[in-house]
């Protein structure tokens, strides 16, 4: 009989430890990794920037000739740049070209990353050339009829169900929104050397939907000569860009406490 | 040379072709727009509160309607400034509501800045549950200049006007041409009903906030 064979079918067996303990040592170190970028990443706050309009949609636009939606890009652009520069954050935009989004598709962008923050950038414009200066908005429900902001109601199992239907969904996040806007107004004030100012609430309709603090800023005025060549400005643009990093950073630092509990 | 008179002759005969239909092409573009103008002047004066038998009218009445703010109250929260009317009194709420309509989108007549944009039609009015409903023509979407302060001054000086001067209505619900719209012009939720916000008038706060104004056309 040839011992050869067994000695073959006997050599696996007779070295088990070190294969084994080769790949585990490999799975743990598979794993480990894994573990840690995925911990990085679930730590990392998403922020949504919203550049508005976009496609055939130009939104306003200058006597020169300039449309709103690219300054609303360039703008978006900077941001994410500087927000980029803080590995804490995780910055992704609405659209990265020029092409047209319905408000709906937005929303449901942001809120189907589960965003930490959303933050619509767009420029205002006016008949009088006169009217200048930026404008920071959040979504506030009318107080005489707040009952269209209720919660839907209904009977389960002897418990009471309460469902926020979608196009509400910033209802609960009014307080941290309103935060937000409060920051960034404060922070361009300083910025613009503004004595003053106040961030205005009202039933916008993008804001509605988005299920996270949400603010709306119009960083200039298009129709204003002065306001263009400022929002048209690359080194205004970054100047800009670190204000609204410092009010993001200040917001989030700040934002845990303030969702309302539905 | 021949083959020269012939391009030329060509090249003519293409330009002249051209100016044609672009000749035809224009006299169709204003034919349909004085169709659309008569179609909507006879609208207009179908709904006409004058030719509908029970528009039953009492007096005059005092009323303050709500325009764009002037350019001195850039710096607040004030989007609106109250102008005092006499208008006749419906003795229906539905004709009186239009009544106010009316004299909002015959603009202002003390400064101030119009709200509602110009051809826009008041195209049905009708209350339930104390809610206004007001179907507007789509020219107050489409003829809209845009920007949130802008469609935020036009639904409030809207629901600002109604709401105060016509008892038992408590907020206004506001359709283009028959239907909900999502939003005015792209930025204002017109999905849902509107109370009165005393908070954008002129004087109504103290508020500073250095809010430069826009003014509708």
């Amino acid at each position: 009989m040839p011992p050869a064979p067994v000695a073959r079918l006997a050599s696996p067996a007779a070295r088990p430890a070190p294969r084994l303990l080769r790949r585990l040592a490999v799975a743990a170190a598979v794993w480990l990794a894994a573990t840690a970028l995925f911990g990085q990443t679930v730590d990392r706050k998403v922020i949504i920037l919203d550049p508005g309009h976009g496609g055939d949609d130009n939104g306003a636009r200058s006597a020169a000739g300039t449309f709103e939606k690219d300054v609303n890009l360039m703008l978006a652009k900077a941001l994410r740049k500087e927000l980029s520069q803080d590995s804490q954050l995780q910055v992704l935009l609405t659209r990265e070209g020029d092409q047209r989004l319905a408000l709906e598709e937005r929303a449901i962008h942001v809120n189907r990353l589960r965003a930490d923050l959303f933050f619509s950038i767009h420029c205002a414009h006016s008949p009088q050339e006169s009217a200048a200066g930026f404008l920071v908005y959040y979504f506030q429900p009318d107080a005489d009829q707040t009952d269209t902001y209720h919660y839907l109601k209904a009977p389960l199992g002897g418990r009471e169900l309460r469902v926020l239907p979608w196009n509400l969904a910033q209802f609960q996040w009014v307080p941290a929104s309103k935060e937000m806007a409060g920051i960034l107004q404060r922070r361009l004030n300083e910025f613009y050397s503004r004595s003053s100012g106040a961030p205005m609430g009202g039933p916008l309709k993008l804001l509605a939907t988005v299920n996270c603090p949400a603010v709306l800023l119009e960083a200039g005025h298009l129709s204003n000569p002065a306001d263009e060549q400022r929002l048209d400005d690359a080194g205004h643009q970054d100047a800009l860009a670190r204000v609204l990093r410092q009010a993001v950073a200040e917001f989030l630092k700040a934002s845990e406490p303030i969702r309302e509990t539905p | 040379m021949n083959r020269k008179v012939l391009l030329i002759a060509l090249a003519v005969t293409l330009v002249l072709s051209l100016a044609g239909v672009w000749i035809l092409y224009r006299q169709e573009r204003a034919k349909q727009a004085a169709d659309r103008q008569e179609a909507q002047e006879a609208a207009a004066e179908a709904m006409a509160p004058a030719a509908t038998p029970d528009d039953v009218t009492q007096g005059e009445l005092r009323v303050k309607l709500y325009f764009r703010a002037p350019a001195q109250s850039a710096g607040t929260l004030a989007l609106l400034t109250p102008e005092v009317r006499m208008i006749p009194q419906s003795i229906r709420k539905e004709y009186l509501i239009r009544r106010i309509l009316e004299a909002l989108l015959a603009g202002p007549a003390k400064g101030g800045g119009r709200t509602i944009p110009k051809g826009t039609l008041v195209r049905q009015v009708f209350i339930t549950n104390n809610l206004a409903v007001i179907d507007f023509s789509r020219e107050i979407s489409v003829r809209h200049p845009g920007g949130v302060l802008g469609e935020m001054a036009t639904v409030y000086s809207i629901v600002n006007s109604v709401v105060d001067n016509v008892p038992g209505v408590d907020g206004v619900r506001i359709l283009v041409d028959g239907s909900e719209r999502s939003t005015l012009a792209g930025h204002l939720a017109l999905d849902r009903s509107f109370g009165a916000a005393p908070q954008f008038i002129a004087g109504a706060t103290g508020r500073d906030a250095l809010i430069q104004e826009e003014n509708l056309e």
